[in-house]
């Protein structure tokens, strides 16, 4: 089982479009795919049609089961999102309370790996679309996976944000008995605008060999497809932002040690 | 440098908190927890700041008094504090009787200013801190240093303007002068939620937090006056507040004509 975390401690670059067109290819590509909302935004819980302010079984529930010491039967928390292979684990807003409820109590960092643990026959990869604020869920998603994305918006105020991030994810690396790939991900990149042109040179020159070496493109369809609630990548694979996520697909799994999990061939190029 | 120490201290101390809440987080826990152990659904203000504050530890006594004391005008205090009484030795070894018990294994303090004394509070009495902006509800006829109450969480919290309750009165008197002679409440920024809430201190700023060792501390061994203060944190220089005796004495004031 491939497990990757999709993380920004800033909001709105692009996590939430990241982890459904990655979940897309992958499906498509004929992998078992399951998706976590670790966001109590529930942006993905919601791009799939579902209510994050409804009560149904989700993460928080895995949550609940840990604190009241019961099994944490995480395969029965799942949803079908609609889109063949993709299953998804969603949000709730109660989980923003977690945090408050939990404080820093043993173990509960652990709940996502230990449930990730017990659906290894079920799934091949894992995404999980990670809270944009340093807690419980984010610690739960850097413990379990072992890699990484970090979308980076291409404009100068990202920049700083990463920082942070980057402390962050330095942080839980000591608590880890693995080493964490990261990869950075410009995203939102607009070639008409000076800022995005200078933003990628810096984020290359500042972060050497952790940037992957494409961008992906401000594409207005992307807004479409989660409207329609299908990954950009099933709905129009010829989209510009399809592409690009099909080029970083195929990048992550040439280059980084997820590689050798499916085919290259099978994964859509539209 | 002294800028540099305290950049680096603030550094440490928040590594320090970062590095302990990951470590519970990820520590794994070999026996299931029970339903005991489950944590009630809090209703959350909203805030300005919340600390990783630990259970309290409840005292009976805060500080007991283990030896007679006498008043040594050499030492240095913190500027504009009162001189604290000390021990007969002038380099008291810290007495397991004199340090409070949430002491004892080292313990962190929250440094904040009131009218440019630097105070400590300890986080294990801190609750939270808000915003000064919280609505404050004047009630007539109370002390002057009791400011209103405001609705904290779930309950109403009293709110004290800190300056009046501590401060000498020579030293009010010159807060009010460099403010213009405004009230002493003017100005207040934030307020420290203590004692599970029920009470606020209100405060100009907030600085930093600071791990100490309990030998960090000169504590008091008689508290005869400004039952407030535990003792001094020599090297931050600072009054490190007993908050269980402050909130008695804000209740025993609240209870006079």
């Amino acid at each position: 089982m491939n497990i990757v975390a999709v993380a920004n401690q800033k909001g709105g670059v692009g996590k939430t479009t990241t982890t459904v067109s990655l979940g897309g290819l992958l499906a498509q590509a004929g992998e078992r795919v399951l998706l976590l909302d670790l966001d109590p935004h529930g942006s993905l819980t919601s791009y799939f049609g579902f209510n994050p302010e409804g009560e149904g079984a989700g993460v928080y529930t895995l949550f609940q089961r840990r604190a009241q010491g019961e099994a944490l039967n995480p395969g029965g928390v799942a949803s079908l999102t609609g889109v063949d292979g993709l299953s998804l684990i969603c949000a709730s807003t109660a989980m923003a309370t977690l945090d408050r409820q939990l404080g820093a109590r043993e173990g509960m960092g652990l709940v996502v790996a230990e449930s990730l643990a017990q659906l290894r026959a079920q799934y091949s990869w894992v995404l999980m679309d990670c809270p944009p604020m340093l807690g419980v869920l984010m610690v739960n998603a850097l413990a379990a996976c072992q890699h990484l994305l970090v979308p980076v918006q291409t404009e100068f105020l990202a920049l700083k944000g990463l920082e942070r991030m980057l402390r962050t994810v330095s942080m839980v690396q000591r608590s880890r008995t693995r080493a964490l790939d990261v990869t950075l991900i410009p995203t939102l990149f607009d070639r008409r605008t000076r800022a995005s042109i200078d933003t990628l040179r810096q984020l290359r020159e500042d972060h050497t060999g952790m940037v992957w070496p494409g961008v992906i493109p401000v594409d207005t369809q992307f807004r479409e497809a989660s409207r329609a609630g299908q990954p950009l990548t099933t709905m129009r694979p010829s989209a510009r932002g399809s592409k690009a996520y099909a080029q970083l697909l195929e990048w992550l799994l040439a280059e980084t040690p997820l590689g050798g999990a499916i085919p290259l061939r099978e994964v859509s190029r539209g | 440098m002294d800028k540099l120490r305290a950049e680096s201290g603030t550094l440490f101390a928040q590594e320090m908190a970062l590095s302990a809440y990951l470590e519970g987080l990820l520590t794994p826990v070999t026996a299931e927890l029970g339903p005991a152990s489950a944590v009630p659904l809090p209703a959350p203000l909203p805030s300005v700041g919340k600390l990783p504050v630990e259970p309290t530890v409840r005292q009976e006594t805060a500080l007991k008094v283990v030896h007679p004391v006498r008043r040594d005008p050499a030492e240095t205090v913190p500027t504009g504090l009162p001189i604290i009484d000390e021990p007969e030795s002038l380099t008291p070894k810290v007495s397991d009787n004199v340090v409070p018990a949430w002491a004892s294994d080292g313990f962190e303090c929250l440094l904040f200013y009131v009218g440019g004394l630097k105070l400590a509070v300890p986080l294990v009495k801190l609750t939270r801190i808000v915003a000064c902006g919280e609505r404050i509800t004047k009630t007539p006829g109370r002390a002057p240093w009791f400011m209103g109450i405001m609705r904290f969480d779930d309950h109403q919290a009293g709110v004290v303007d800190t300056a009046k309750l501590v401060f000498p009165r020579d030293r009010l008197s010159r807060r009010v002068e460099e403010m213009g002679n405004a009230d002493s409440a003017e100005g207040y920024s934030r307020i420290l939620m203590v004692e599970d809430g029920r009470w606020g201190l209100c405060c100009d700023r907030v600085d930093t937090v600071v791990s100490l060792s309990a030998d960090a501390v000169r504590w008091r061994t008689e508290k005869t006056t400004r039952r407030w203060l535990a003792g001094t944190v020599t090297e931050q220089m600072c009054a490190l507040l007993d908050v269980e005796s402050l909130t008695g004495e804000i209740e025993a004031r609240g209870k006079e004509p």
